[in-house]
């Protein structure tokens, strides 16, 4: 059996009449409460963003790090290898009688002292005036001297093996070019008989 | 975004400055306790906000922030209705002290599916006007006498079921 309508209306107006009291006005309160809410939803947002964005510096960071080792690394490597291969192919063609220098993709000839099979393979890096990195791949024996006489590049280069283990080499050169004088004194305590690079800071302008 | 979290917020406050008495009032028939009115109002605004993406803007902020209160007001019914089952030890439903008497109305106002018991909420035992509750709930005014007279209907029904029990 349903209530009646007369019934239901009498209950739904005395649901109506009903009041409590309230303690006080809770508005403060309250608009105290949804600000806090929302002040802790900022501070988690800020604090996400910066996670994220310590993340990706973190990311670009391991990413130019590998760059940096995957693709500067070998590409120096090369150069030494192929100056090497580059002077070896020379060697061949000239014969060991002639002094052999590559001065960045240029073969120069020069004058050389000893008759000896240069077994020494060095290679030279060095910044010109403008910044450009340079780079000379030069054969010789363990006591040698090549006399270079070229508009590019001219002066001596020595050899000289005080024991097995240390080669001192002097390298006194003009590059015409960049109109540097390269001086310097490189003592190399390993055994050299195989390509090495050697970068060279003694540059006298 | 960030605009319409700024609206969004301002829009909060000044229902939360304005139009507190009224939303009390909806809690207050559902709790029927001053104290955890003003409970399910707060759990009501910051659960507004938290779930401000789901806020569609065709509908008032008004009118949808009624219903999280009372939606939120019957979660403390329930609750307390837990736990006064705990400490019973007994179905309160099965034993209503009187059929007929306004815990009664409340029980079955609380089954009613949602349309009819927010309507009865806002149109039937809240203070506004006609055209006030139908712009509450979204709907016309022909629309709203249509859901009174089909939840006074429902609720008599529910007044027969809980004396068949």
């Amino acid at each position: 059996m349903k209530i009646s309508e007369q019934k239901l209306e009498q209950l739904l107006s005395d649901k109506r009449a009903q009041s409590f009291e309230f303690d006080q006005n809770p508005a403060p309160d309250l608009q105290l409460a949804i600000t806090g809410a929302i002040q802790r939803e900022r501070r988690a947002r800020h604090w996400r963003m910066l996670s994220l964005a310590a993340s990706i510096m973190l990311l670009l960071g391991a990413w130019g790090w590998w760059y940096a080792q995957s693709e500067i690394r070998p590409a120096a490597k090369e150069t030494v290898a192929a100056g090497c291969d580059r002077l070896e192919e020379a060697l061949k063609l000239f014969g060991k009688n002639v002094g052999l220098v590559f001065f960045d993709d240029d073969l120069i000839t020069g004058e050389r002292l000893s008759e000896e099979r240069p077994v020494n393979r060095l290679t030279f890096d060095w910044h010109d005036r403008t910044g450009k990195l340079r780079t000379l791949s030069v054969l010789g024996a363990d006591s040698d001297s090549i006399m270079l006489d070229n508009p590019e590049l001219s002066g001596v280069i020595l050899f000289s093996r005080s024991d097995d283990n240390t080669l001192v080499v002097e390298l006194d050169l003009v590059s015409t070019g960049s109109n540097q004088k390269i001086r310097d004194i490189i003592v190399l305590p390993k055994k050299t008989h195989s390509a090495q690079t050697v970068k060279i800071d003694n540059i006298i302008s | 975004m960030i605009f319409f979290d700024r609206n969004f917020e301002t829009e909060l406050l000044m229902l939360a400055e304005h139009k507190l008495p009224y939303f009390r009032k909806i809690a207050l028939r559902i709790v029927n306790s001053a104290a955890d009115a003003d409970d399910a109002v707060q759990s009501a605004f910051i659960k507004a906000w938290k779930n401000r993406s789901s806020f569609r803007q065709e509908a008032g902020v008004s009118g949808w922030l009624a219903k999280i209160v009372i939606n939120e007001s019957y979660e403390v019914v329930r609750k307390r209705l837990r736990e006064e089952k705990k400490i019973a030890g007994v179905e309160l439903l099965e034993e209503p002290q009187n059929r007929y008497d306004l815990e009664l109305l409340d029980r079955v106002v609380m089954d009613l599916p949602e349309l009819y018991r927010d309507t009865v909420l806002i149109a039937v035992l809240g203070d506004l006007t006609t055209a006030e509750a139908a712009a509450e709930l979204g709907c016309s005014e022909n629309t709203l006498y249509q859901r009174i007279h089909k939840a006074k209907d429902l609720i008599r029904q529910g007044f027969a079921k809980y004396e068949n029990q």
